[in-house]
């Protein structure tokens, strides 16, 4: 599609951001489409070996994971640990009252 | 059309535009933007919107009272009692702002619009909750459009967020310099190092950034542009991604030094601060505030007795960020209706900011209000930032018609606290010099002891003039 085309409004849009999110909009919805059949997957050999063994029904947790579904580029939480500073005195000196 | 003003600020969009009569905001909906407009209303993204408490209700007038000939519609917006800046937020507030904004765009997706622009100015507290203000903030939804807006969303609401909670709260501030956001080249050299490898920052912000140099000497050429746009579901997905890298971002848990402060570190003990509630509560009766600002409000605790007293809008000041946004998350938790709790250095207040130094208005503009409420403030403006007295006094008069004030003498055991760690040079701070400034400014109405304290109450209106 010719980027002409677009509807581009009154704002600058910057063409570098542009093209960037089209490339991460893509990246974005094939890890959602990935994570899906991932799932679906993972679904299907647990129901297969739970026939097959179905004693560890009882005893395991659920087949089904609990970030089921959930794509696997949808956080940051797995990657970031968050930084914590400590808070420097400037931002309240002023005040002792 | 007399006395009608075109508010200095609204002029970038040529959809329209926001023009004030007798008091009351109007906008008025250029011909321009007829299309987009009615296929806002008629889709029903409007109701749903209006409903779901995420845009701001309006209604539509008689387009006569236009303020120019080129108009389509007027509409009167439901009035905010107070507009404020994004860098006078706390963390959870534009965090807010910035998950409502990513909820509208996606009902508009589905109604067959998108967002032109996502700027932060946009949002605003309406009812205890963040709501868009600009009607005019949507544009039909084209199949493969990337959205315009992405870069105005990361500039305004993920790289603040991002800034303030992996590197220090106080990078908020930064908004007050970059009109339009921080860029993102500057927010990812800020950034610490490891934030590159997570996938939310790491692609919103760094790799963003990173293509945005790229291209920068490329925006004319042909070359440059891609070759196929981007198709709904993949829209979508941007906008889930961008949702779920903001709520990965937790308010920085910095303990600092005011956020206890009626609890563990007060001055008064219980029977003091009681004795003082007292006194602000039957001062505030007697003649209801409809506007007030409490200047240095800590958690809010006297604000919420002007609310109580009858103020339609109490703006609750605070320099300590912890304090703004605990605070602000009371309000939106007890839905506090017409309580705003802001961040504001009181010696270095916000600025008029923008073109011409008219689009975005300082502190001093938005008033002045009804009363202000300066309670345990005055020695930290005179003795700790050497502000003289008659200084301080004639600052106040251009804020607010009536001012109920402290004086914390310097028997005082905060003032000495203050005063330990440097001589005393300040002669002049003492209570008949207080007065004496005050009185060439303020008209003293009442004066009474805070008992179980060496402090005193003060109720003055402002001189005429």
């Amino acid at each position: 599609m010719d980027m002409n085309l677009f509807v581009l409004g009154y704002l600058d849009a910057g063409t570098g951001s542009l093209i960037f999110q089209i490339l991460v909009a893509s990246l974005v919805s094939a890890g959602v489409v990935f994570g899906g059949a991932m799932t679906q997957l993972r679904s299907f050999f647990s129901r297969v070996i739970l026939r097959r063994r179905p004693e560890e029904q009882s005893v395991g947790e659920s087949p089904l994971s609990s970030d089921q579904g959930e794509s696997p580029l949808s956080s940051d939480q797995p990657v970031i640990v968050l930084h914590v500073e400590k808070t420097p005195e400037s931002v309240t000196h002023r005040k002792a009252a | 059309m007399a006395l009608a003003a075109r508010i200095p600020g609204s002029f970038r969009d040529p959809s329209g535009f926001v023009f004030s009569r007798q008091g009351v905001v109007h906008r008025q909906i250029a011909s321009s933007y007829a299309p987009q407009y009615e296929q806002l209303i008629s889709s029903g993204l409007y109701d749903e919107l209006v409903s779901d408490k995420l845009l701001l209700p309006h209604e539509e007038l008689d387009v006569r009272l236009a303020f120019s000939e080129e108009a389509y519609k007027v509409l009167r917006p439901a009035q905010l009692p107070f507009i404020s800046h994004p860098f006078e937020w706390s963390f959870s507030q534009l965090k807010d702002a910035a998950l409502t904004t990513l909820r509208i765009q996606r009902a508009a997706l589905k109604r067959g619009m998108t967002l032109k622009d996502a700027s932060a100015y946009n949002v605003q507290l309406f009812d205890a909750r963040p709501a868009l203000i600009d009607t005019l903030s949507f544009e039909f939804y084209e199949a493969g459009s990337p959205w315009v807006a992405y870069r105005q969303f990361c500039q305004h609401f993920l790289a603040p967020l991002a800034l303030m909670s992996r590197t220090d709260v106080r990078l908020g501030q930064l908004f007050r310099t970059y009109i339009d956001g921080v860029p993102l080249d500057l927010a990812s050299r800020l950034l610490p190092f490891r934030t590159r490898f997570g996938l939310g920052l790491g692609l919103h912000v760094h790799a963003h950034a990173k293509a945005q140099r790229q291209y920068s000497a490329h925006s004319s050429s042909d070359k440059a542009r891609p070759s196929r746009g981007m198709s709904v579901k993949a829209f979508q997905s941007l906008v889930t991604h961008l949702e779920q890298t903001i709520l990965s971002l937790k308010a920085p848990t910095q303990q600092t030094e005011w956020a206890d402060y009626y609890d563990a570190n007060n001055n008064y003990g219980k029977d003091g601060l009681d004795a003082k509630e007292r006194v602000v509560q039957s001062i505030l009766a007697e003649r209801p505030p409809n506007t007030v600002w409490d200047l240095g409000a800590n958690d809010g605790r006297f604000s919420r007795l002007a609310r109580a007293a009858g103020a339609r809008s109490v703006v609750a000041w605070d320099i300590d960020p912890n304090c703004v946004d605990a605070s602000y998350r009371q309000v939106i938790a007890h839905r506090e209706q017409g309580h705003f709790p802001l961040l504001l250095d009181l010696t270095n207040p916000s600025p008029a900011m923008g073109w011409a130094h008219r689009e975005r208005l300082s502190l001093a503009e938005r008033g002045p209000v009804d009363v202000v409420l300066a309670l345990g403030l005055i020695h930290h403006l005179a003795i700790s930032n050497n502000v003289p007295l008659s200084q301080v006094a004639a600052y106040f008069r251009t804020l607010t018609r009536r001012l109920v004030i402290e004086w914390v003498p310097k028997e005082d055991s905060q003032v000495r606290k203050l005063l330990a760690t440097r001589p005393d040079i300040f002669p002049d701070y003492v209570q008949a010099k207080f007065e004496a400034d005050f009185a060439n400014q303020f008209r003293i109405l009442q004066k009474v002891s805070v008992e179980g304290t060496c402090r005193t109450l003060y109720l003055m209106e402002a001189l005429p003039g």
